[in-house]
């Protein structure tokens, strides 16, 4: 195999990764606890009829998410003509009325999309997630790329790897492609966030100016970075805090954390912010389940790729399914993220499956149901042997002046035989994608 | 119908002198079915350019920065507005105002007031449940400035039986909901002398309708609409960020008369 080569060379790779300060953090219970992102040196390989499939159905279903935010904070006319109910397009915690009325630059809403895909033992692709808001990952790939070929240069001049290292220069196509006049900033909530590694790799090989919060400023409805005296005007950011740490005049009145008046300079048409705040309201995990119907209302196409069969409890056809499959069923909290609010049925005991079945009923909204995907294992390289582990993959997709695909992507395995749950806040670690060009 | 002259003045003094200050202020009314404004114009100080815009709920919105030290902050809005052309604001209703929000919140005691009120009720229409709800809460609530804060919720300030007019609105809107009925925040200013206010508006199927639950009546001609939003938090009047430990003493003064 292709791979054989490089596995010898997986110790030397995630000591330069740790180096490199290639790791990510994860706050929970009020610690925060820095971790190494576990790099396996065998990659996940897409040939290049599969990755043409995938592609055209990613560029597809991310069309048609920006299509539907434009619509819910605009004429909202799928929600009037029924394809989404009302009270599930509004009633998502991620729909911000705040952001009601505004067409962003180019009427871009998700520049960047990360949507998280497993491959079915028959070789369907199922998408499990769409997200929106801040996606982040793509830096891990292009790094571990980039050791790999340095350890193993032969495997990559003999293959038809296509290259992942460019992600960068892509995604200084889509900040210029909408900056409204004046420099890129990424904006990162500080070395204490989960991604930093991230935020700073980004800005540096894209060119962007990294900024804090308390290093940008608002005035006559134009964004500057810098001080008073030596300002410089800011025509896209790229953000990566979260919407309600944007700016405290607008989502949270308690926060100091935040650009005041950012939302201002948005509304006004002067700044690109990249993702566009309120993006939660298309990629919650209830949302999910009419985004094909979305693909074929707004493109008027059929949907290329396939969700994976979910079931939602506020339609009583499924409220009585998932009654009588629970215990076959993943059941999912909509307003959970990162792998959290995440259950399989299967491993509940009787009494919380009782638990879940009461919840369920009492707040149908908040719930999912899905069946589970019988995903494919990818061989990986831990303890000394290769062995079968589950694994999924973040797509990158990027809207520009044209919607693209980064021909690689982020691949999660599980850290334990035979779990599914591959996120990197559950200890899960990452592979490289190879997507093959011939 | 009425036109209504209004004098709305805010002052805060600080401490020590603030830098780097930005504000984002609802202080103006704006033209409604409900209400015209014939005039209006504010005046800051420290004089500061300002910009306007308006936000996503429709509210006109005034932002500016004062970056240089000042240890003085406030406005003078002032105007003439036509009142009550029609009895009732003419907008779509939306689902998100069904939905519990950070101030107007849910609890067990917000759901069974709202049941135990309503549950004695022949009536089904939302515009009669509505005030009945209303006039549970001016009977519940007593009226004590300073016992709450702009941080308090509506199931906070139903456990403590008193609270101002943010209170009694945030209540009544989590009572509107708990029934089915989409209700909003509303700042604003009424008739008379005094300071701001807050009271509701409720959506009866057609239209929104004002109630005032702190005067356990109904708004009419003489209520003047700043801005609106799911509570308080999606509206505030004067909100602002600035750099300083200090400490703030702010005055508020309102006159309304009739022209």
């Amino acid at each position: 195999m292709a791979y054989e080569s490089l596995v010898k060379y997986t110790p030397k790779i995630n000591q330069q990764l740790a180096r490199y300060g290639v790791k990510f953090g994860i706050y929970k219970n009020g610690h925060f606890d820095e971790r190494l992102f576990p790099f396996d040196a065998i990659p996940r390989v897409i040939d290049a009829d599969a990755w043409d499939t995938l592609e055209r159905g990613l560029i597809q279903r991310v069309d048609a998410l920006n299509a539907y935010l434009k619509d819910v904070y605009t004429e909202k006319q799928a929600i009037k003509d029924g394809i989404i109910p009302e009270h599930f397009a509004f009633a998502s915690a991620g729909y911000l009325p705040q952001c009601e009325g505004i067409v962003p630059p180019k009427g871009i809403f998700s520049h960047i999309s990360g949507i998280d895909l497993v491959e079915d033992k028959d070789h369907t692709w199922y998408v499990l997630e769409d997200n929106l808001r801040i996606p982040s990952g793509a830096s891990y790939p292009a790094v571990a790329r980039n050791l790999c070929r340095r350890c193993d240069a032969s495997t990559f001049r003999d293959l038809p790897i296509r290259e992942n290292r460019d992600y960068p220069q892509m995604l200084r196509e889509v900040m210029d492609n909408v900056n409204c006049g004046g420099i890129n900033v990424v904006l990162t909530p500080g070395r204490y966030n989960s991604a930093y590694f991230e935020h700073a790799y980004l800005a540096e090989n894209s060119g962007a100016v990294l900024a804090e919060p308390y290093e940008l400023f608002v005035e006559d409805d134009v964004l500057y970075y810098g001080g008073e005296d030596d300002r410089q005007r800011v025509g896209a950011i790229y953000r990566r805090t979260s919407d309600e740490y944007l700016d405290p005049l607008c989502f949270n009145h308690d926060s100091l954390i935040g650009v005041p008046n950012l939302m201002a300079a948005y509304r006004a048409g002067n700044v690109a912010i990249i993702n566009t705040p309120g993006n939660g309201a298309a990629d919650d995990k209830g949302v999910y389940y009419f985004v094909p119907k979305m693909v074929k209302y707004y493109l008027g196409e059929e949907p290329i790729l396939k969700n994976a069969p979910t079931y939602l409890p506020i339609y009583k056809d499924d409220m009585a399914y998932v009654m009588d499959n629970l215990d076959k069923l993943v059941i999912k909290e909509v307003s959970e993220a990162g792998g959290y609010g995440v259950v399989f049925g299967s491993k509940l005991s009787p009494e919380d499956l009782e638990l879940f079945r009461q919840r369920i009923i009492d707040d149908p909204r908040n719930y999912i149901a899905q069946e589970v995907v019988d995903f494919i294992s990818l061989p990986t390289y831990i303890g000394g042997e290769v062995v079968p582990r589950k694994a999924d993959l973040r797509a990158f997709v990027l809207s520009g002046a044209t919607t693209r695909v980064w021909p690689s992507g982020l691949t999660r395995y599980a850290r334990q035989a035979g779990s599914s749950i591959v996120n990197s806040s559950q200890g899960g670690g990452f592979k490289d994608t190879w997507v093959l060009s011939r | 119908m009425k036109v209504l002259e209004y004098t709305f003045e805010t002052n805060v003094s600080f401490s020590e002198p603030v830098t780097k200050h930005d504000f984002l202020l609802r202080c103006q009314p704006g033209n409604l079915s409900c209400q015209r404004v014939m005039h209006g114009q504010v005046t800051l100080f420290p004089a500061t350019r300002t910009s306007e815009q308006r936000d996503g709920f429709g509210n006109r919105v005034l932002m500016g920065r004062i970056a240089a030290g000042h240890d003085r902050f406030g406005f003078i809005s002032t105007g003439l507005v036509l009142s009550g052309e029609t009895d009732a604001l003419e907008a779509p209703g939306h689902a998100m105002y069904l939905k519990p929000s950070e101030f107007a919140d849910e609890s067990s005691a917000l759901r069974a007031l709202s049941r135990e009120v309503l549950s004695g009720m022949g009536s089904a229409d939302p515009w009669a449940q509505a005030q009945a709800l209303s006039h549970a809460v001016w009977d519940r609530m007593d009226y004590e400035p300073g016992t709450t804060d702009v941080s308090t919720t509506a199931s906070e300030a139903l456990a403590l039986g008193h609270g101002v007019c943010q209170d009694y609105a945030h209540i009544l809107i989590s009572l509107c909901r708990a029934a089915g009925i989409q209700a909003q925040y509303v700042n604003g200013l009424i008739l008379g002398h005094g300071a701001s206010h807050a009271w509701v508006n409720v959506f009866d199927g057609d239209a929104w309708r004002g109630i005032d639950p702190t005067n356990d009546r109904v708004c009419d001609d003489g209520y003047i609409i700043l801005s609106m939003g799911r509570d308080f938090g999606d509206c505030p009047i004067d909100s602002g960020v600035f750099r300083g430990g200090v400490t703030q003493e702010q005055t508020v003064t309102v006159h309304v008369t009739t022209r």
